[in-house]
C-alpha cells in the first residue's frame, strides 16, 4: 500500500498525469468531507478541496514520508486552505455606496453554517452535530480536525496555524462548551473551574 | 480530598488511555502525574462522571462526524478537470511568484488604510453636503431643531460612481513618525517599502507589485538612485515633492502608469488603532520586556500577560517592536501580521461597522498625520470603491525580484539591483492576465 503511494508520489512529481490523477482520486474523498466538515458549504469545500490538490501537486517535493502519512500531509493542507478560504470570505467586499444607500444598517455579519447537505439523522448524532455548531469556530474547527482528520495536536497546530497549546486548549475549550450544551443539568461547570493536579512540566 | 483535575489533564488522561491518542503522543501527562490523576479519580465522583461524560462526548463526536461524512456528495472527475486545469495554467509562468504570505500582508494593510482613509472622506464629504454640517457648527443651547434634521441619507446623487479605467497607486511604507520628519525635514527619507497596487475594477483585474528598496532606478533629474531614496530626493528638490517624484520614477521604470501616491507612516498605524478602538490578539505566550527603550535613552518596562488582549495603539506597537522572543515562531514579524490581521478583522467587523462610520472623521484625522499622499478626498473614495469591488482573489500578487533584476555594485560600494526592462515588462504582462 505504501510501496503503491510512494511509487504514485515519485512518478506524479516528475510529471506523470497519470499518476497524479490517480493520486487525486484516491484521496478526494477523504479531503472533500473533510473540507465540507470545516466549512459547512459544499460550493467552498470543493474550492478548498482543489486549492488543496493545486498546492499539493506543486509542492510533491517537499512532501517527507517520513514525518507523516501522505493522507495526513494532505488533511493539513486543506484545513489550511479552509482557513485561507473563510479569511478572504470574512473579508466583507462590500459596496460602500450600496450600505449607505441601505441606510447604513448592513445585514447580519455571517450567514451562520446553515449546512447545505441534507442529512438523515439518529438522535444522539443530530444532537451532537446541532451542539457541535453551536461551539464557536475555532475550537469547532479544532475538534473536526481532532476526532474526524486524527491530526495529532502538532499537526492541528499546522493546520489552524497556531502553536501546540493554543491547539489544545481549543479542543478544549470545545469540549467544555460540547459538555454545556449536551449536558445541561450536569454540574458540567466544574470543568471550567478545574485544578492543574501537580505541576505541568 | 485532593483538588479537582483541570480538563486539559483529563483530556490528556483520557487520550493516553485510549487509541485515539496513538499518532499523539501525549506529553503533559507524565508517570507520576498519571498516578496521581488515577489516584483522585479513585475518590472524586464528580471528576469521575466528568471523565465519562468526555469519553462519550469523544465517542458520539467521531460516530456523527462519521455519519455526516457518509452524506457528503461525491464529484471526483469534475473535481479532477479543475485541478489538472490549474495545474496546467501554472506552469508557463515561471516568472509570477507564488503567493508570497509577508506581501499579503503588506497589502493588506495598504488596502486597510485606504479603505479606512476612502471611508472616512465619503463620510467627511457627507457630513459637508449633508444636513450633518448644521450640527458641526457649534450651538451651546440644546435647543430642539426648528425642523428636524433628517438621517445621514445616502450618496448625494451626483456623486460620480466607480471611475472607468484602471487606477496604479503607489504605496510607500516608511519606518519614521511623522513628527520627526516634519519637525526635521533635511534627513533624506528612506522608505522601507514600495508597493504598487494596480486596479482595473471594470476588467476585474488587480495586482499587487512589491519593488525593492535597492532596485537601482533613473530618478528624472537625479541620475540614478536606490528605490528607497527616491521619495527623499523628491523631498529635498525645492522644484519637486516627494511623492510626485517617485511616482514619476517608478511609473518609468515600469513602463505603467501610475496615477497617485501616498506614504504611510509606522505611526499612523498606532492611531488607526487607537481610532477604531483598539484590537484584539490572542497572546501565545506572556511578554516580558524589561530592557524595551523608552525612546529616550533608558527603559520603560514591557510586560503582557498569555491569552486574548485588547491592545490599544501604543501598546500594540510596542507589541509589534519588543525583540523578545517568547516562544519560536512567536517573533516580530508574526507579531505585526497578528496585529495587522486584528485591526483588518475590526475595520471590517460589520457591527463595528456603523460605529466605525460615526467616528470616521475622527479617523480621518488620525490617519492624516500618518499618512501622506496626492489623493483628494474624491480619489479617495474612488479608490475604496475600487478596492471593494475586488475580492482578494482578483489580485495577483509578485515580486521584482531575481526574476527581473540583477545584483550589481555601485562606484560607491552600495549594493543594488539594476531592472531589467525585458524581464518587467512580461512580468507585468504576466499579471495583467494573472489577475482575471
Amino acid at each position: 500500500m505504501d510501496v503503491l503511494i510512494h511509487d504514485l508520489i515519485k512518478r506524479a512529481t516528475a510529471g506523470d498525469e497519470t499518476a497524479a490523477r490517480e493520486l487525486h482520486d484516491t484521496h478526494y474523498p477523504a479531503v472533500l468531507r473533510l473540507a465540507y466538515m470545516l466549512l459547512q458549504n459544499l460550493q467552498d469545500a470543493e474550492d478548498a478541496t482543489q486549492d488543496a490538490f493545486v498546492y499539493a501537486f506543486a509542492h510533491l517535493a517537499h512532501y517527507d514520508p517520513q514525518r507523516s502519512a501522505f493522507t495526513t500531509w494532505l488533511r493539513v493542507i486543506v484545513a489550511s486552505r479552509c482557513r485561507d478560504l473563510q479569511r478572504r470570505r470574512r473579508i466583507p467586499w462590500l459596496s460602500l455606496q450600496e450600505m449607505l444607500e441601505a441606510g447604513l444598517e448592513p445585514e447580519d455579519e455571517t450567514p451562520g453554517h446553515q449546512p447545505d447537505v441534507v442529512l438523515e439523522w439518529v438522535g444522539v448524532q443530530q444532537m451532537v452535530w446541532e451542539a457541535l455548531n453551536q461551539v464557536p469556530r475555532k475550537s469547532r474547527q479544532a475538534l473536526i480536525l481532532r476526532y474526524f482528520g486524527d491530526l495529532s495536536y502538532p499537526e492541528l497546530a499546522q493546520a489552524l496555524g497556531c502553536s501546540v497549546s493554543t491547539a489544545k486548549s481549543r479542543v478544549v475549550y470545545g469540549h467544555q462548551v460540547l459538555a454545556r450544551l449536551l449536558n445541561p443539568g450536569a454540574r458540567v461547570e466544574l470543568g471550567t473551574h478545574g485544578y492543574h493536579i501537580g505541576d505541568v512540566p | 480530598m485532593s483538588k479537582h483535575i483541570h480538563d486539559h489533564q483529563l483530556l490528556s488522561y483520557l487520550e493516553a488511555a485510549s487509541s485515539v491518542a496513538e499518532a499523539s503522543p501525549v506529553a503533559d501527562l507524565s508517570p507520576r502525574l498519571r498516578q496521581r490523576v488515577e489516584a483522585h479519580l479513585c475518590v472524586c465522583p464528580a471528576c469521575r462522571a466528568r471523565l465519562e461524560r468526555l469519553t462519550r462526548t469523544a465517542t458520539d463526536l467521531a460516530a456523527t462526524l462519521h455519519a455526516v461524512e457518509e452524506q457528503v456528495p461525491l464529484a471526483p472527475a469534475r473535481s479532477w478537470a479543475a485541478v489538472a486545469r490549474r495545474l496546467e495554467r501554472r506552469r508557463p509562468r515561471p516568472d509570477v511568484l507564488p503567493f508570497r504570505p509577508l506581501l499579503r500582508h503588506v497589502a493588506t494593510l495598504a488596502i486597510l488604510v485606504f479603505i479606512v482613509a476612502g471611508l472616512a472622506g465619503l463620510i467627511h464629504t457627507l457630513a459637508v453636503t449633508g444636513p450633518a454640517l448644521t450640527r458641526a457648527t457649534p450651538t451651546p443651547t440644546p435647543t430642539p431643531p426648528a425642523s428636524p434634521s433628517p438621517p445621514p441619507g445616502p450618496l448625494p446623487r451626483s456623486y460620480p460612481g466607480r471611475p472607468a479605467g484602471p487606477v496604479a497607486l503607489l504605496v510607500l511604507g516608511a519606518d519614521g513618525d511623522s513628527r520627526t520628519s516634519v519637525a526635521g525635514g533635511t534627513a533624506a527619507d528612506e522608505t522601507d517599502a514600495l508597493l504598487l497596487l494596480y486596479m482595473d475594477a471594470e476588467a476585474k483585474r488587480a495586482f499587487l507589485l512589491s519593488i525593492p528598496r535597492d532596485l537601482y532606478v533613473d530618478v528624472p533629474g537625479h541620475g540614478q538612485a536606490r528605490a528607497g531614496q527616491v521619495y527623499g530626493l523628491g523631498e529635498q528638490d525645492e522644484a519637486a515633492n516627494g511623492l510626485g517624484l517617485a511616482r514619476e520614477t517608478i511609473s518609468s521604470t515600469l513602463g505603467l502608469p501610475v496615477q497617485h501616491a501616498a506614504l504611510v507612516r509606522l505611526d499612523s498605524f498606532v492611531a488607526l488603532v487607537d481610532a477604531i478602538g483598539g484590537v484584539d490578539v490572542e497572546v501565545p505566550q506572556p511578554i516580558e520586556d524589561p530592557t524595551f527603550p523608552d525612546g529616550h535613552g533608558g527603559t520603560d518596562p514591557l510586560s503582557i500577560p498569555a491569552g486574548r488582549q485588547h491592545l490599544d495603539g501604543t501598546l500594540a506597537l510596542r507589541y509589534a517592536r519588543t525583540r523578545v522572543v517568547p516562544a519560536p515562531g512567536f517573533d516580530r514579524a508574526f507579531r505585526q501580521r497578528q496585529l495587522i490581521l486584528a485591526a483588518h478583522e475590526r475595520v471590517t467587523r460589520l457591527d463595528l461597522l456603523p460605529g466605525l462610520i460615526a467616528q470616521a472623521p475622527a479617523l480621518w484625522s488620525a490617519m492624516a498625520g500618518g499618512l501622506e499622499t496626492d489623493l483628494s478626498l474624491n480619489d479617495a473614495i474612488d479608490l475604496a470603491l475600487l478596492v471593494t469591488g475586488l475580492t482578494a482573489d482578483d489580485v495577483a500578487t509578485a515580486t521584482l525580484d531575481e526574476c527581473c533584476t540583477l545584483p550589481s555594485t555601485t562606484s560607491v560600494g552600495e549594493r543594488v539591483l539594476l531592472p531589467q526592462p525585458d524581464e518587467i515588462e512580461a512580468l507585468i504582462e504576466n499579471l495583467l492576465e494573472e489577475g482575471r
